[in-house]
């Protein structure tokens, strides 16, 4: 038949389902299958699964070739399908972002048009993702996919399992027909992808901002030092030098209006000074520990400047309730208790909500080799470190007359405290706790709760001493919690205990057993070191942060003026070099940044150096020479 | 005069800073000329000075820094970073593409001596940076130039500015003058200007400069105003006032109090070289130490100038015969540049009626004594201007009884040191004054001192040689011979310090010491021999000749 015939009945069957005979069909398919398993097993495996069962996805015939449609939507281009694949990659591929990329993922297999042009184009490692089975499958039987399928270093069919070996310098490309197959799943993968991509990609300045005083301030530091493990930009707004301040008006003023007054006062006046240091040296992400002073005024002027806000809730939301005014201030509240806590600060309005619990600084909570004078005053057989909280009255008065040491503030002055209580009840500091944890034999961790008279059946959360000693491998008796075995295994890592009487029995058992007592400390502290140190925690953490915010964190990092500097920079390679070097460091992009680590008397500078130097030497000059002017004036 | 780069064909100053610099940078570029007439000259400054340098004779190239620019970049951040180092960059391989076999340093600035390491030329005087980015002075000129702006030392320095950078790029001709071309066009303009004042006085025409670029070197307007009023009044005279834009409120501060009739304000009114040919048209400047004084000179005006607080007449006088300069004679001076002076009186030392007096003494001829008819002021000097057989400035005190002459007696003695050490001029050995062998000064213990502690030093260096030589001998042997030397040089210090007359040697010393150069140990412990030896050397001719003198 002449072209003139054959043509307009191509274009008449374009855009129609195109009934393939059986049998090439099968031919097909076979041909892909065998690839697919040699290749991909997995990918194979959930594809045989589904082989047999009805598709809800067709071929559609097209001028440039078949074309899958699931539930009426087109996989690809309706019409040409191969060229507008190639666009699509192209259009890619000229952002360096992605033509740089060592490894390229592809959200949506389709028919694999511009996954074909992709492998055309990119010397880079490619995986896919596609969501549908039935798609995917589809595809199989319409086209021979031999060359692609022995192409992909990666291949995930279906929402069952995410690709294991990227390389860390991967990007997502995301097919616009996929996104609407299972948006869910996808929010899944852009979180998977991010996650990893983040900590690689980019390099956000993150702020921990902590309380003026309190049980959480040393938090502050373990998470600094955590995200410094993390080798990330961090810094610490430590505001505890202003908490002798606030103590102050507390000894001045005694009615309660007053006092609250003067209190909501001072907490502007510091909020104000965390949102100049902010002025002085910005920050991406500000991680605000619980009770951190911030007002609502300054987060939202914080959050107005695209700061990422995070609040880590370390408290029970029952007993402190601020969240109910907070938590729409902050993009991301991360909490130590499950269930309701979540849903409920979640409806106070914050941007997401998650359960992280706390965790050790191995650096600082570690075991110790004390002296033997550092033993006779911290040790003990029995020991208590916390504060005089109601249920903890109730349990430790049954204590006189036992070799229990209790250690901290806010115990009665009275029997039998008055003999139990070390050191007149002064506040203790981690080093002091930690050498206790480790000079005690059996180191008793009781949960404050100030309505219960003994262990609260109800208690959820598991507090920061848990890890801490179990990270000291110092043996405890810890009450029961229903979280704690998520976290740590009663009996093998640590002793759980469920009452008063409980506790009384456990310590009788276990103050003769000194190597049981190390074998479960040692435990509890090698679980510790596999799962429970902050610095897993706040990879966690910003893990959760870049899968949702990647691509805003990634385009505020683009408009950084750094880059802008690097890519100037590019014909003069050292000023350049620096510049980068600069940008990962966190600086701002001063003249100062630049020059710092150009010591005169530390060996030849170089041309760059001295050209660096002079500018330096040219704005002090300047300066100095205004400032005589000045005076001259005068 | 001893030279190191005599002959010299494709020369670069660096002179960055301000217009009294650059005028005063004239004799030294004459000087390049009458020994080189085929030397090329090209003059680096600041971008607002460049239209200066076509004022300038035998200036052959400018080259303008846009300081301005690179501030205002950097002053962005960010990209204006790169803006400015790119500028930077360009400049450096412009000027390097010109192959100066030659360059002077004139400033003292560290992004100056930085540029001029850049350029790598390899023949420099005055300022310039090692590898490591230090700050190097490499001629002694240069040298002395810093210790003498060291505050305490500057009572005992006579040596003018001009003299020592022209010494710095080892030039002996030169006029005795500074320079500067005034065109026809700029004088027709100074001419209608002076017509437009419609003066009704018909005696001389005199500028007054009253504003400076410190406050405390400007004379108060209430002193202005009666000295204005004389001049005017008694003498018929015609004044015109001169400055900056910047300075019209003290002017008319001062106009307010003497009144305004046969006082012209050419304030703001004039370009610099409008300027200098309304100087030119005048008999005489009465000014402080100011870029205005330099410009007079420049274009053959004399001026009587009042060094007030900060201002030393040797240092930065007026260079040219026959001016007048007034000295205050105050304990707190010349005093300390960078610090504030709440009460300048040193002000009060000058009067208006004895200004007035001076500068019509001097319109009417060469002033070689106080006249007559006029009281000698107390503390303060009333020098004449010159120049003495070498053609270096120097001032003649007119009323020579009011100084100390202890310290007259130093600066002679150090001038003579200078000259003989540095210039290699040869000093007349004359035998010490006999009413000077039983003369007690404290200085001469000092002088001991230093001479003493200089020889042992060169000992220890000598020891130091023997150690680095020997490579059996022990670490202690060479910690200890460190030590001696730290001992040794922090007793000069201290002596410098002890007895203020030593202060020059002293830091000349330390200076010499900062810079010497290189990494082979023998040839730093030569160089510092050398420098222990400078300074016993030396020591011993400043007591020779203060003994002489006495």
């Amino acid at each position: 038949m002449s072209d003139s015939i054959i043509n307009p009945m191509i274009q008449a069957a374009a855009g129609s389902p195109v009934p393939r005979s059986p049998s090439s069909a099968g031919a097909i398919l076979d041909s892909n299958l065998s690839v697919l398993r040699q290749r991909f097993p997995r990918a194979a495996g959930v594809v045989l699964e589904s082989l047999n069962k009805s598709a809800k996805a067709e071929v559609i015939l097209t001028l440039e070739g078949e074309v899958i449609s699931l539930d009426g939507n087109c996989q690809d281009h309706p019409d040409k399908p191969v060229s507008s694949g190639a666009v699509w990659v192209e259009r890619y591929l000229r952002d360096e972002r992605f033509s740089e990329a060592s490894g390229l993922l592809i959200y949506g297999f389709g028919a694999g048009y511009h996954v074909e042009s992709l492998l055309k184009l990119t010397k880079a490692a490619v995986a896919v993702i596609e969501p549908s089975v039935d798609v995917f499958i589809v595809a199989l039987k319409a086209r021979d996919l031999r060359n692609v399928l022995n192409s992909l270093t990666e291949l995930c069919v279906g929402t069952g399992f995410l690709p294991e070996n990227l390389p860390n310098n991967f990007e997502l490309l995301i097919r616009p027909q996929a996104q609407v197959i299972n948006p869910e799943h996808l929010v899944k993968v852009k979180r998977f992808a991010y996650e990893r991509r983040g900590f690689t990609a980019l390099r956000p300045r993150i702020g921990v901002v902590g309380p003026l005083m309190g049980g959480t301030l040393p938090i502050m530091s373990y998470c600094t030092r955590g995200f410094a493990a993390l080798n990330q930009l961090t810094r610490e707004i430590d505001l505890s030098g202003f908490s002798s301040s606030f103590k102050e008006i507390r000894k001045l003023l005694r009615l309660d209006n007053c006092r609250n007054n003067a209190e909501n006062n001072y907490a502007q006046l510091v909020s104000s000074v965390v949102l100049e240091s902010l002025n002085e040296n910005p920050v991406d992400i500000l991680i605000c520990m619980a009770q951190a002073p911030l007002t609502p005024a300054v987060l939202q002027e914080i959050r107005k400047r695209g700061i990422i806000t995070v609040l880590w809730f370390v408290e029970d939301y029952l007993r402190f309730t601020y969240w109910r005014e907070m938590a729409k201030y902050y993009d991301y509240i991360f909490t130590i208790q499950k269930g309701e806590c979540l849903d409920l600060i979640k409806s106070a309005g914050a941007g997401e909500v998650h359960y992280l619990p706390l965790a050790a600084d191995t650096m600082i909570h570690q075991p110790l080799q004390l002296s033997i004078d550092e033993k006779v005053r911290w040790g003990s057989p029995l020991s208590f470190v916390g504060a005089g909280y109601y249920n903890r009255l109730q349990v430790f008065s049954g204590f006189a007359n036992t070799p229990l040491k209790i250690w901290g503030t806010e115990w009665p002055d009275m029997k039998p405290f008055r003999d139990l209580v070390q050191e007149s009840g002064r506040r203790l500091t981690p080093e002091e706790y930690i050498k206790i944890f480790n000079a005690t034999d059996i180191n008793i961790n009781l949960h404050s709760s100030a309505e219960r008279g003994d262990v609260d059946p109800g208690g959820d959360f598991v507090n920061p001493r848990t890890f801490e000693l179990a990270s000291c491998a110092a043996f405890q008796l810890v009450d029961e919690r229903t979280l704690l075995p998520e976290v740590f295994e009663a009996g093998k890592e640590v002793v759980t205990f469920k009452d008063s009487a409980d506790l009384k029995e456990k310590i009788a058992y276990y103050s003769n057993k000194p190597e049981e007592r190390k074998r479960i400390a040692d435990a509890g502290r090698a679980r510790v070191l596999r799962e429970h140190t902050y610095e897993i925690r706040l990879k966690q953490m910003l893990g959760l942060i870049y899968g949702t915010r990647f691509e805003f964190l990634h385009n505020k990092q683009l408009s950084s003026p750094w880059n802008f500097m690097i890519r100037r920079a590019d014909k003069h390679p050292e000023l350049k070099k620096r510049c980068q070097e600069a940008f990962e460091r966190g600086d701002m992009p001063r003249l100062e940044s630049l020059v710092q680590g150009i010591i005169t008397g530390q060996g030849k500078l170089s041309d760059t150096e001295q050209k660096l130097l002079f500018l330096h030497h040219i704005t002090s000059q300047i300066v100095h020479m205004k400032k005589e002017e000045k005076k001259g004036q005068a | 005069m001893k030279r190191k780069y005599a002959e010299k064909n494709n020369i670069l100053l660096v002179n960055i800073t301000r217009l009294g610099d650059m005028l005063q940078a004239t004799p030294t570029i004459a000087g390049m000329k009458m020994e080189n007439p085929n030397c090329r000259i090209t003059v680096l400054v600041e971008k607002q000075f460049a239209g200066i340098c076509d004022l300038l004779p035998n200036i052959d190239d400018v080259v303008a820094l846009d300081l301005g620019m690179v501030v205002r970049a950097l002053a962005l951040e960010g990209e204006g970073i790169i803006d400015a180092y790119k500028y930077i960059d360009e400049v450096v391989d412009k000027l390097k593409s010109k192959n100066f076999d030659y360059c002077l340093n004139m400033s003292n600035s560290a992004y100056t001596a930085l540029l001029l390491k850049m350029l790598d030329i390899k023949r420099h005087g005055g300022w310039t940076s090692d590898d490591e980015g230090y700050r190097v002075i490499e001629s002694d000129w240069a040298k002395l130039f810093a210790s003498c702006v060291y505050h305490t030392n500057r009572h005992f320095n006579t040596l003018n500015l001009v003299d020592i950078f022209r010494c710095s790029a080892d030039v002996e001709q030169h006029p005795l003058q500074l320079q500067m071309k005034v065109d026809d066009a700029s004088v027709d303009y100074a001419s209608n200007l002076l017509n437009e004042f419609n003066f009704t006085n018909s005696g001389p025409l005199i500028a007054v400069q009253a504003g400076a670029s410190q406050g405390k070197r400007q004379w108060s307007p209430n002193r202005f105003a009666p000295f204005l009023r004389l001049l005017r009044d008694k003498y018929n005279a015609r004044i015109v006032m001169t400055g900056t834009k910047s300075e019209l409120p003290i002017i008319e501060s001062i106009i307010q109090k003497s009144g305004a009739d046969n006082i012209g304000v050419a304030v703001g009114r004039t370009s610099l070289v409008q300027l200098g040919a309304l100087l030119k048209e005048c008999k005489i400047l009465v000014t402080g130490d100011t870029g205005t004084m330099h410009m007079s000179v420049a274009v053959g005006t004399p001026v009587v100038a009042m060094f007030l607080a900060s201002a030393l007449g040797f240092e930065t006088g007026p260079y040219s015969d026959g001016n007048i300069v007034l000295q205050p004679i105050i304990s707190c001076g010349p005093c300390n540049p960078t610090k504030h002076c709440s009460r300048p009186d040193c002000h009060d030392l000058i009067e208006p009626e004895f200004l007035a007096e001076i500068t019509m003494a001097r319109i009417a001829g060469d002033v070689r004594k106080i006249p007559a008819h006029l009281m000698s002021p107390k503390n303060l000097v009333v020098y004449r201007t010159c120049f003495d057989d070498k053609g270096f400035y120097d001032m003649e005190a007119l009323n020579p009884e009011v100084q100390d002459s202890r310290v007259v007696k130093f600066r002679e003695a150090y001038r003579k040191v200078w000259l003989n050490e540095l210039a290699e001029y040869p000093v007349q050995d004359q035998a010490p004054n006999r009413s000077a062998l039983g003369l007690y000064d404290s200085f001469f213990e000092g002088i001991q001192g230093v001479v003493s502690v200089a020889q042992e030093g060169q000992q220890a260096i000598t020891q130091l040689l023997q150690v680095v030589a020997d490579h059996r001998a022990p670490a202690s042997a060479l910690r200890e011979v460190s030590e001696k030397l730290a001992g040794v040089d922090k007793a000069i210090e201290v002596l410098g310090f002890r007895h203020p007359e030593l202060g020059l040697l002293t830091r000349m010393f330390i200076f010499a010491k900062e810079n010497i150069s290189g990494s082979d140990p023998t040839s730093l412990a030569s160089q510092m021999g050398d420098n222990y030896a400078s300074l016993a050397r030396r020591g011993l001719k400043l007591s020779n000749f203060y003994k002489q003198l006495n």
